[in-house]
């Protein structure tokens, strides 16, 4: 492994989850607020 | 009356103040962007040095240590969750524990992955295997049971149904994984094959000594990372909670 591979590697080990995360709990929190607003389930 | 206005007595419903709560995102984004800045303009030309082995990669000093600092305190605010749960039980304490697992594992994924690259390029010979060097280093040791057990922990919240006995079992899991941390930080000083370096604190290794600017733009990592963890806790313990109330309302509705 090179030293601008490893580089990169290393950022997009870093980048790519947070996003990854970030992504996934705005869906989330956007799916739990309509949740909030409609009516209850019976 | 208008939502900006805020006075010192309104709180968040997660007990900070609102007025904080609100600018910690664009603070968390702005000390990111700075410190972009910083180690693109500021941090030095690591190929100048004689022992540094892969001078880009070592500009993850930046990021790794910062997330194993985030992790870190995801851990540590599990721990004290867990032991205020067990004093006394109270689900708000086991979803704050609950989402500090959550972010803190996050962090010490990534502080894990960088890690192990960073290792097996400035840590393993020719010859070696990269993976078993770095693995069999004791601090990344202690941080890789530490991962396993909180991995078990977030495990073992999806199968228990019962929540007061789910709440009493994590809290059990966030003390015994909450010793990971000081473990880590004892293992680079306790055991003299490590190969992390101590850089600060008593006993710090001089010839690892980082220098104003270095150091500085370390500092500064951490004060990132930990903004980050605070907006993404924030963002993940509100989830829970408003996943709470719609299962409490649905059961309302239906009894």
């Amino acid at each position: 492994m090179t030293d601008p591979v490893a580089f990169l590697l290393g950022l997009g080990f870093t980048v790519v989850p947070l996003v990854g995360y970030l992504a996934r709990l705005v869906v989330k929190r956007r799916r739990l607020r309509s949740d909030l607003a409609r009516p209850p389930h019976l | 009356m208008d939502d900006n206005v805020t006075t010192p007595a309104q709180t968040h419903a997660i007990g900070v103040p609102t007025m904080f709560i609100r600018t910690l995102p664009y603070a968390a984004v702005g000390s990111l962007i700075l410190l972009g800045l910083l180690v693109w303009f500021a941090a030095p030309d690591w190929s100048g040095q004689t022992d540094v082995t892969a001078p880009l990669t070592r500009n993850l000093l930046f990021v790794h240590p910062a997330a194993a600092w985030a992790a870190f305190l995801g851990y540590g605010i599990v721990f004290w969750m867990s032991v205020r749960y067990l004093n006394r039980p109270d689900p708000l304490v086991d979803m704050k524990a609950a989402t500090a697992a959550e972010v803190g594992f996050l962090f010490n994924t990534i502080a894990l992955l960088t890690g192990t690259v960073w290792g097996a390029m400035e840590w393993v010979e020719s010859g070696q295997n990269a993976l078993a060097t770095v693995y069999s280093e004791p601090k990344v040791l202690v941080v890789l049971v530490t991962w396993f057990t909180f991995g078990a922990y977030l495990s073992l919240r999806r199968v228990i149904d019962s929540e007061p006995r789910r709440a009493r079992l994590s809290a059990v899991f966030g003390i015994l994984g909450g010793l990971g941390v000081p473990f880590s930080f004892a293992t680079s000083r306790l055991i003299s094959t490590s190969l992390h370096p101590d850089v600060a604190g008593p006993g710090s290794n001089p010839d690892a000594a980082l220098g104003a600017i270095v150091g500085g733009i370390l500092a500064w990592s951490a004060v990132a990372f930990t903004l980050l963890f605070l907006v993404l806790y924030r963002m993940r313990l509100e989830a829970m909670r408003w996943e709470d109330q719609i299962v409490e309302r649905d059961a309302a509705v239906g009894a």
